[in-house]
């Protein structure tokens, strides 16, 4: 499963739904979800997103919408999900992760010049998972 | 306030003739400004100066609208808006570079959280769902 591929590679998953406390306790569980899920039932973001589903009146929720973000929170991608077909798959995902990655990882490419000499040197602070902010 | 509900299709320019709009069908919300781009909504703000910001060669601000005759959409007459473009999209400045909101919300233990904390120093895939129902 995806999930089990993120949880390995230093990359959370979040959930956000309109859904009240039980009822996203139950939603959570029925999709088999590791991940955090947050509840906001009085549509907080919806609102200040600008989010609203307007074609659904009974249930108010929002328009299903997928972000990437990079630490600190920096947006990397958007997928705004109403129709099926514009919500990511797996690859879309894999590939928005790469790239961020790539950017925010300096041990993405460990033949870069510099990181064995200061490997050896036991200089980590450029090796995630080693450097002591990591453990 | 007078209020009228319209439950047939309306066009861009009636909206703009019977004045601030629009209410959603829970939150009733009301803009009082709306851009337009080819006769198609593309942006509202519930401030009479929010879209400010938008104006642009090909866009067309209509502001300061006072509520004096909202013009309420009933919410399933408006299904079809989606295959004529008159998208809402999603605020402005929520793009590819920006800091996305740091909201704190309660996790499914019931224990408040912020995405910031969450997230810590790794890349992060946020799903805002429709919910389960």
């Amino acid at each position: 499963m995806f999930q089990s591929q993120v949880a390995v590679a230093y990359t959370q998953m979040v959930t956000i739904s309109t859904d009240d406390h039980h009822t996203l306790q139950e939603f959570r569980a029925s999709v088999g979800a590791q991940w955090t899920f947050l509840s906001d039932p009085e549509r907080t973001i919806q609102k200040d997103l600008d989010i609203a589903e307007y074609t659904d009146p009974e249930h108010n929720p929002m328009i299903p919408h997928t972000l990437v973000l990079k630490p600190g929170l920096v947006l990397h991608s958007i997928y705004n999900g109403y129709w099926y077909w514009g919500r990511p798959s797996i690859y879309d995902l894999w590939q928005d992760l790469r790239a961020a990655t790539r950017e925010i990882r300096p041990d993405w490419d460990l033949s870069k010049p510099g990181l064995r000499e200061a490997w050896d040197r036991r200089d980590f602070s450029h090796f995630h998972g080693w450097d002591k902010a990591g453990r | 306030m007078k209020l009228r509900r319209m439950q047939d299709e309306i066009s861009v320019d009636l909206l703009i003739r019977e004045g601030a709009f629009y209410s959603m069908s829970l939150d009733r919300a009301v803009y009082r400004s709306i851009a337009i781009q080819r006769d198609q909504i593309v942006a509202l703000s519930v401030a009479a100066d929010g879209l400010n910001k938008l104006i642009g060669p090909a866009t067309r601000i209509q502001s300061g609208i006072e509520p004096a005759h909202m013009v309420v959409l009933g919410g399933k007459s408006n299904t079809d808006q989606r295959e004529k473009g008159r998208t809402l999209r999603m605020r402005s400045d929520i793009v590819s570079g920006n800091v996305f909101p740091d909201y704190a919300l309660p996790d499914h233990t019931n224990t408040v959280r912020k995405l910031s904390e969450l997230q810590g120093r790794d890349p992060m895939v946020l799903l805002l769902s429709r919910g389960h129902f």
